[in-house]
């Protein structure tokens, strides 16, 4: 419990740190901080309609978080989130459009579409790195241009629908659910696919740490020569990984497009989350159950930056301002930690001093 | 307080204490350097001494603590500050620059010349002025590439003095050198004092320690636990505050009956990780219930033979047979059977653990495991069963043990005679017939090295082969049946121990062939 307790302690202080430094920006420019925050914070989680809307912003971050977070237990970084969100988006949109079946058969398989999507953008750059030790870095980075590029053809071309405006929309049998009826909270978009994250986060948690397979991963990880000697391949377990990890990514293309959007747009650009899923698993410390937090909270500040631009009159880009901060002050955990460290220092210092 | 003391003590560190998260590394430490004396620093793995010497060069800063110099206090905030006040040190991993020359090594960040040109003239007749005051013996002008270990030392040396470094710190100088190697090296050590330097130098090898040193600072568990001056102690005393307890030295040698050839080598060929030939020749056998010891200076084909045997590494050419069965894997495009030797019943110690032989941010009940994972009863139907992982590690933490006895820490937080103890429970649990142990002691403590020596023995009571890679020679000595002598790849002679002399091997290992023992006229 003390030591959850110490695994948390840092990221709520580099979160709250990163809100103080917030506040100065926003004093600076001449605005109340207090009035800024206040909205944020009704914007996030004030309202069940707002916090519905968190929850939908968190859905494909919580499946691009946990790629990264995958990828990096067996030792890899990855970068491909971004094409691998969208693979997995044309291939479960393209199940959606051309495939007719019953719900109950037809929303499965277009998840099922969707992950392969991502793992098919996964797979590439593992099997670069695990055959010819290729950079995954380089890679990934290099297939999210490839993948946002066919997107685009795909979308513009053989997929076009007749409004022009990107693809058909998905079969009535293929969108995901609403939750919450919509009686109940009026406009709210929150689909199945929270839960399904939900559930992914409890997969990918008890794989890492209960199957042999898990093991292994982590074991390349984090020494790919002992593992070896433990009889373990590496290039086995960086491919697979990779092609999970892209599954991953892909889902999350999957509710986006398939829920959110209701379309892949013929005017395509890098969605974003990819990127933001690094943030995202940065901020969780590479666990999974921190990966579903830290997904809430850049919900939040998404759905909550919306309403503070309207309210107290902040421009939205002071989320993406805040969300800097909170992963400069995860990510150098060694400042918050010498802030810290000084404090305690200085008291142990004087306490042997007069001893 | 600093004031009053002796005008001879040259470094005195007061206090020191140096921590690292929740370990503390030096607690309060003292240690007073005498001008002109060869000082040891004595203690066991993990016990603070390479941390004090980083503390006094300026490499790490102590919580609290000070450090005076001829009696005023000096804050050393990097090495070089160190440096400037005379303070030099050589570390355990040499840092050269191979493709440079011995002299472009020594003047780096000090060379002379002017802003446009290097002289390289002055730079050599400088290093060559040097080398030969203190007898050194080394070319300026060779290449650093071309050298062997015990040169590169003294290219650190001159480093040091080309600096006009006073105090020299050596940590584990004898580590990586040949008996006649380190014999030099105590010649050069004896030549700096005569000219009035002062070294500081770290071991745990404690027949040098007593051959060499003037005072001796024992250090146990982050404390200073003794000063010794040489005359007035001997190894046991040394040893029982390194430990804190009586340590017994030489382990009871048992004759255990001889059994069948387990392992056979026969003409074994196989090159390193850059192509270049690192095993030629190499035949040999061991027995049920031998130890065969195979003696050498680092680099001349050890790593490649464990490699090889535990299916590693791929044979370019030869035999390997376990039990009369053919278990070469000789295709070097074939890729490597990944955990052939778990399968086959060959247990591997590595001669690195934290390079092959754990994983340190796994706890030590998943280290415990490694190479069994996916088997019975470790794992049902692709799941882990902690329940049983727990169990077994909790039984090797106490078979072993193993300390502290948390099998949920990882194994990160062990110290080194700890973490050698886990890769050892490990592979000793399998049940081998035939074992590979690499360096089963490397820089494991006095009280550890006893206790894993004892292991190694029950084994072989127990009727197991074992091959014996190590560089100790004492070990070698002290444990094996047989030794044969590794040189460049080439078993240039195998010997039965009582017959072997520490002299006779020493030659054999700096690739010395043409010796004719006295014993055998």
């Amino acid at each position: 419990m003390k030591k959850i307790a110490k695994e948390i302690l840092l990221p709520i202080s580099s979160i709250f740190l990163a809100f103080l430094v917030g506040a100065v920006i926003i004093k600076v420019s001449g605005r109340s901080p207090f009035l800024a925050y206040q909205s944020l914070l009704m914007g996030g989680f004030g309202s069940l309609g707002n916090l519905a809307q968190t929850c939908l912003f968190s859905i494909p971050l919580i499946f691009t978080g946990l790629s990264v977070a995958l990828a990096y237990k067996c030792g890899l970084f990855n970068i491909g989130g971004e094409g691998q969100f969208l693979l997995g988006g044309l291939f479960a949109m393209a199940a959606a459009i051309y495939i007719h079946a019953p719900f109950i058969i037809h929303f499965p398989l277009c998840l099922l579409c969707g992950f392969a999507g991502g793992a098919v953008a996964g797979a590439i750059p593992g099997w670069l790195k695990a055959r010819y030790g290729i950079h995954e870095v380089i890679n990934t980075i290099m297939l999210n241009w490839i993948c946002l590029n066919f997107v685009t053809y795909i979308v513009n071309g053989p997929m076009r629908s007749h409004s022009g405006l990107g693809t058909p929309e998905p079969l009535k049998t293929a969108v995901p659910p609403l939750i919450i009826p919509d009686s109940l909270i009026p406009g709210n978009q929150l689909n199945i696919g929270f839960i399904i994250a939900i559930i992914f986060v409890l997969l990918v948690g008890f794989y890492l740490s209960r199957t042999v397979q898990g093991y292994e991963l982590k074991a390349v990880g984090l020494n790919p020569m002992a593992a070896e000697y433990g009889g373990i391949s590496i290039s086995k377990n960086i491919f697979l990984a990779l092609c999970l990890a892209g599954g991953l990514s892909g889902l999350g293309g999957t509710f986006y497009y398939l829920g959110d959007l209701g379309r892949i747009p013929s005017t395509l650009s890098f969605p974003g989350y990819g990127f933001e899923g690094i943030a995202v698993a940065l901020v969780g410390k590479l666990d999974p159950l921190g990966v579903f937090l830290a997904s809430l909270l850049f919900g939040a500040l998404e759905s909550g930056g919306i309403f503070m631009q309207l309210n107290a009159n902040v421009p939205k880009d002071l989320v993406t301002i805040i969300q800097g901060l909170v992963i400069i002050f995860v990510i150098a955990p060694g400042l918050v930690q010498s802030v810290f460290n000084w404090y305690r220092g200085k008291k142990e210092r004087e306490g042997f001093e007069y001893s | 307080m600093g004031s009053d003391k002796q005008q001879s003590i040259l470094v005195e560190l007061k206090n020191i204490t140096k921590r690292f998260g929740a370990l503390t590394a030096n607690d309060r430490v003292n240690l007073s350097i005498e001008k002109g004396e060869i000082h040891a620093l004595v203690g066991e793995n993990g016990a603070g001494k390479t941390t004090l010497m980083n503390v006094l060069y300026g490499l790490y800063q102590p919580d609290f603590g000070k450090i005076y110099l001829n009696g005023t206090e000096v804050r050393i905030t990097n090495p070089k500050t160190a440096i400037s006040l005379g303070i030099g040190m050589v570390h355990q991993h040499f840092m050269l620059i191979p493709p440079l020359t011995v002299a472009e090594n020594i003047v780096l960040g000090e060379e002379p010349g002017n802003f446009l040109a290097f002289n390289r003239s002055k730079a050599i007749s400088e290093v060559q002025k040097i080398s030969e005051k203190h007898g050194l013996n080394v070319d300026p002008t060779a290449l650093v590439s071309t050298l062997s270990v015990g040169s590169e030392q003294r290219v650190e040396i001159l480093k040091l003095l080309y600096r006009s470094a006073s105090i020299l710190i050596f940590d584990e100088p004898t580590a990586v050198l040949t008996p006649q190697e380190t014999k030099d090296l105590f010649r050069i050590f004896n030549s700096l004092k005569k000219e009035g330097k002062t070294i500081v130098f770290i071991s745990h090898k404690l027949k040098e320690v007593m051959e060499i040193s003037d005072r001796i600072t024992v250090m146990r568990q982050g404390k200073a636990v003794g000063v010794l001056q040489k005359e007035k102690t001997n190894e046991a005393e040394i040893a029982r505050l390194m430990v804190g307890r009586d340590v017994l030295f030489v382990p009871d040698q048992e004759v255990v009956p001889k059994g069948d050839i387990v392992l056979e080598v026969q003409n074994l060929q196989a090159v390193n990780d850059r192509g270049l030939p690192a095993l030629q020749e190499v035949s040999f056998s061991v027995k049920s219930g031998e130890i065969l010891g195979i003696a050498g200076v680092a680099g001349n084909g050890q790593t490649e033979l464990a490699e090889v045997l535990t299916g590693l590494r791929s044979a370019q050419n030869g035999r390997i047979f376990l039990k009369g069965q053919d278990v070469t894997h000789d295709s070097p495009g074939e890729k490597i059977k990944l955990g052939i030797a778990h399968v086959l019943g060959i247990a591997h110690v590595p001669e690195d653990r934290h390079k092959r032989g754990l994983i340190l941010d796994f706890p030590v009940s998943y280290n415990l495991i490694l190479g069994s994972q996916g088997k019975d009863p470790f794992s049902r139907n692709l799941l882990l069963d902690s329940q049983a992982i727990q169990k077994f590690a909790k039984e090797k933490i106490a078979e072993f043990d193993i300390r502290p006895g948390d099998e949920n820490l990882p194994a990160r937080y062990l110290s080194g005679g700890n973490q050698q103890k886990v890769v050892i429970a490990r592979e000793f649990s399998r049940d081998p017939s035939f074992l590979v142990i690499s360096q089963p002691t490397r820089g494991v403590d006095v009280g550890g090295i006893e206790f894993i020596h004892h292991q190694i023995l029950s084994m072989k009571k127990r009727g197991k082969a074992i091959l014996l890679i190590s560089l100790e020679l004492d070990e070698i000595l002290n444990l094996s049946d047989r030794i044969a002598v590794l040189y460049n790849g080439k078993i240039v002679k195998i010997l039965n121990r009582t017959a072997a002399t520490e002299e006779e091997l020493g030659l054999l290992m700096a690739g010395i062939l043409e010796y004719s023992s006295p014993k055998k006229s």
